[in-house]
């Protein structure tokens, strides 16, 4: 099965919407078929890589070590799974929600070249054309960020695009360096000849000039300062995009970077990057705790998520990295699916702040109870997905005895209940305040088409969480993987690294 | 504002510039050229048309809209991808006519790469003109 689809379907449907540039119902209808076929795709490509292995491909018909590879291992394929079906929810919610500015001004094209950037980015095989991807995403999400225009969003737009400027600016600088030390860039080779020089200090300097580009993607600790103020700025859908997906990025290359070719480091490395976890998951935490406006507090709780996630990478088992996997997905669904409920809220009332706001479970209980599973979600409540990847993350932590991290693990957790128990009592408790005038408010009916997309994502958050068992094991088999890398880099190198292991492959 | 010396020049330029991108575009791959530049001078020619005659009467010398010209662009990159698919190789795989594509009917050193990089050309035209005149309207 070919893996480019998976970049070119999202393309041509963003050339599409370009051509359809005047005619809305064109440009709406183009990008929904379009993600849905890419979801489709994209369920296909994951039951051929669970039942058949993983597929490699060579763009250009270029080979391992000189071309891009594209592969597509189990990896790749849950983080493809996780983008499609957001995609799909939010692309659900802009059909009802979007104003025709904004589609006028290319929403579309932009959303579908970021979905395609961001397909590239979870199948590539080369560390430079990963960097490419970064490059899709950024540009993309730069446009969705200030797509107004206005002056609360170039604030956030700038602060964005400097930092992951920067960001950038130091991959490349690091991808520079490796390929003046070692030659290759493709991620294979990378990691065999990085395993022959583990010892070398400029290699770490290296891995950790690139973990400072991923982290600012991913916003942890010090590097954080962009995302809570550019993730309240834009439309909700752009903010359900950005929360659900933009953030996995840094992670997801974390994962592939730092864990599959610059593996094992200096002891202290990791030690560092356990401290750095556990301040992000506690400042992202307070800083939720502090906001009154529903979306910032949501964009604090998303740097607090992002602590655990880089909490399993640094925990170096396979346990704690089957859990980030798993905690990305499951983020990913909530989160958005939480931006999802905070526009149409928002959208009800005309304001995000938490004062303004209230009413909404006598207005709709559907909408509550909705609201109140993707907390639980949050939170980890059991049966819920929450509840799998936490469980999955404790565990690591005890079998690695790192008992201040269980401590924090359990204290942001609490915390994370307290400021989800704020938006609850304030927006959905509370009967909606009174105006200036004295006057109940007034605020516009709830559409219910807006709930399907909540729906969809809750779906398949609540799959986690009842399928955790099942899903676990799938999750500590791709982590399996990723550690074992021999799988990996025989299908790209195809090289033959076990005696009477014959090689089928290439030549057809 | 009109200058007759910038419209005069202009009117001289444009054809230069436009003939010496495509020069650049059918230059490129194996030789130092191709779409991006090419499509950055053939850009520059409309910018220099706009400064002459106003940014709004570059739409009418492209016939349509920079965003269709961008859209383009994509379709034929993607197309110069597909063409791979085609002949059951890999996505982007360069194809050539001197080397046994569609069976060595035209004996020319031209393929697939050469429809990419008009893709690119097409790409580059949209969207720096496209800026150049959402720009001016401010």
């Amino acid at each position: 099965m070919l893996i480019t689809p998976i970049i070119c379907i999202p393309l041509f449907g963003a050339a599409i919407t370009l051509l359809f540039y005047k005619d809305r119902e064109v440009q709406q209808w183009t990008s929904t078929v379009v993600i849905a076929i890419h979801t489709l795709y994209t369920f296909l490509l994951t039951l051929n890589v669970f039942g058949y292995g993983s597929l490699v491909e060579y763009v250009g018909n270029w080979d391992a070590p000189i071309g891009i590879t594209l592969i597509a291992d189990q990896l790749s394929v849950l983080m493809l799974i996780m983008t499609s079906v957001v995609m799909l929810a939010v692309n659900i919610y802009s059909r009802i929600a979007t104003d025709a500015k904004l589609e006028s001004q290319g929403y579309h094209s932009v959303v579908l070249i970021l979905l395609a950037g961001l397909s590239g980015t979870f199948v590539t095989g080369d560390l430079f054309n990963l960097y490419v991807w970064f490059e899709v995403i950024l540009m993309s999400s730069f446009v969705l960020l200030s797509i107004k225009g206005n002056k609360e969003q170039l604030e956030g737009g700038i602060k964005y695009v400097t930092l992951n400027l920067f960001a950038s600016l130091l991959f490349l600088c690091a991808a520079g360096l490796i390929y003046g030390l070692l030659g290759t860039l493709n991620l294979a080779d990378l990691s065999l000849k990085v395993a022959e020089n583990i010892s070398d200090p400029r290699i770490h300097t290296f891995a950790l000039m690139l973990w400072i580009a991923f982290a600012i993607k991913a916003a942890i600790f010090p590097f954080y300062s962009w995302l809570p103020s550019s993730y309240h700025t834009p439309p909700i859908a752009v903010g359900a995009i950005f929360a659900g997906l933009l953030t996995k990025v840094g992670i997801y290359s974390m994962i592939r970077v730092f864990i599959f070719v610059f593996n094992p480091l200096p002891a202290w490395i990791y030690t560092l990057l356990v401290i750095i976890s556990i301040i992000t998951m506690m400042s992202g935490v307070l800083g939720a705790y502090v906001q009154s406006d529903f979306r910032r507090i949501l964009a604090f709780s998303s740097v607090s998520q992002v602590g655990f996630m880089m909490l399993g990478i640094a925990l170096q088992n396979e346990w704690a990295m089957a859990a980030t996997i798993l905690f990305m997905i499951h983020h990913g669904f909530v989160k958005s699916g939480l931006f999802i409920t905070s526009g149409i809220c928002g959208k009800s009332v005309g304001s995000f702040y938490m004062n303004r706001l209230g009413g909404f479970l006598d207005k709709s209980p559907l909408l509550g109870i909705l609201f109140l599973t993707l907390a639980f979600s949050l939170i980890g409540v059991p049966f819920t997905s929450g509840f799998t990847v936490k469980i999955m993350l404790l565990k690591s932590c005890i079998m690695n005895k790192e008992w201040v991290a269980i401590f924090a693990l359990l204290v942001v957790s609490f915390m994370t209940m307290l400021y989800m128990l704020k938006i609850w009592s304030e927006v959905f408790w509370k009967k909606l305040p009174l105006d200036e005038d004295g006057k109940v408010s007034k605020s516009k009916p709830l559409e219910t088409g807006m709930f399907i997309p909540v729906v969809i994502v809750l779906i398949f958050s609540l799959m986690i969480g009842i399928f955790g068992n099942v899903l676990s094991e799938v999750a500590i088999d791709t982590a399996k993987k990723i550690y074992d890398r021999d799988e990996y880099i025989q299908k790209v190198l195809r090289l033959n690294l076990k005696e009477g292991l014959s090689y089928t492959g290439s030549e057809k | 504002m009109r200058s007759i010396i910038l419209i005069s020049i202009t009117r001289l330029m444009m054809p230069m510039l436009l003939m010496v991108s495509l020069f650049l575009l059918l230059r490129g791959h194996d030789a130092p050229g191709g779409g991006f530049i090419g499509g950055l001078m053939a850009s520059a020619a409309f910018c220099l048309y706009g400064l002459a005659f106003g940014f709004q009467k570059i739409k009418s010398v492209l016939h349509t809209d920079p965003r269709v010209i961008l859209g383009l662009g994509l379709l034929t990159s993607l197309c110069s991808g597909f063409l791979g698919y085609l002949m059951h190789k890999p996505f982007l795989t360069a194809l050539w006519f001197d080397e046994g594509f569609f069976n060595g009917v035209i004996n020319l050193h031209v393929g697939s790469p050469l429809l990419f990089d008009i893709g690119v050309y097409l790409v580059v035209v949209g969207v720096v003109t496209g800026i150049v005149i959402a720009h001016a309207e401010d």
